[in-house]
């Protein structure tokens, strides 16, 4: 009788049947809410904010990241592209230098020639006036000599007999013009 | 004194003296070409043969040109 005497005051008034008034409820829900909005404004909407900064910044600092790899990327394909134009370059200066060299090696080598053969034709020259000229003073001195010769031997040979003779043979030709 | 038109007395110039008889072939041979008489001149470096100045015009049959004229052919 007892048992059922609780039980039915328990289910007419269980607040009252566990010592607890429902203002004090009424307060500690109260306090409850306070609680949460106060704990919602201090302190979960900062660190939420904080999260989504922290968030904002990774992202931010994976787009460059990103941008940045992407930029590293464009610029090993531009160095690819730069270097390999260089190399192309490279070769086209390297072949025409080959080039110019060549022709120059060939221009020297043929101007040699030519000097060469210049200085062949010069000193062929040369020696020919220089033989031709001692040609001319051997023959100079010859006759020279052999007049100088023939001088000597008709003043020493020659006779008054003689001398009359050219004498009246020059006369005699000398007439007949 | 030269006659009108003749020349003065023409130079010969021989190697040694020549006798009477050629000084008159020259003197003849001058006279028939206008000279007067003859002045001779006795050069031995013709060596041999005579050489006559009429005036301007020479008349050379020495040795010495003949043997030039040898070593200039030459």
């Amino acid at each position: 009788m007892g048992m059922r005497f609780v039980a039915g005051q328990f289910l007419a008034n269980p607040f009252e049947a566990l010592g607890l008034e429902w203002q004090s409820i009424v307060l500690h829900l109260v306090s409850l809410v306070i609680l949460t909005v106060g704990l919602y404004l201090l302190l979960f909407k900062p660190v939420k904010r904080m999260v989504r900064e922290r968030q904002q910044k990774i992202k931010k600092i994976e787009q460059e990241n990103a941008d940045l790899n992407a930029e590293v990327k464009k610029m090993k394909e531009s160095t690819q592209v730069v270097l390999s134009d260089a190399k192309k370059e490279a070769a086209v200066i390297h072949e025409n230098a080959v080039c110019v060299a060549n022709q120059k090696a060939d221009d020297i080598v043929s101007e040699a020639r030519r000097q060469a053969k210049s200085l062949v034709e010069r000193t062929e020259k040369e020696l020919e006036e220089e033989r031709n000229g001692l040609q001319e003073n051997i023959t100079k001195q010859i006759s020279e000599v052999s007049v100088t010769v023939a001088q000597k031997i008709l003043r020493r040979d020659i006779t008054a007999a003689d001398d009359k003779k050219l004498i009246e043979e020059s006369l005699e030709r000398w007439s007949k013009e | 004194m030269n006659k009108k038109n003749e020349l003065p007395a023409a130079r010969v110039i021989v190697a040694r003296e020549p006798d009477e008889e050629t000084i008159e072939k020259i003197r003849h041979f001058v006279k028939a070409r206008g000279g007067s008489d003859i002045q001779l001149v006795i050069d031995q470096n013709i060596i041999g043969g005579i050489v006559i100045y009429i005036g301007d015009i020479v008349y050379d049959g020495s040795i010495r040109s003949r043997l030039e004229k040898i070593k200039r052919s030459i």
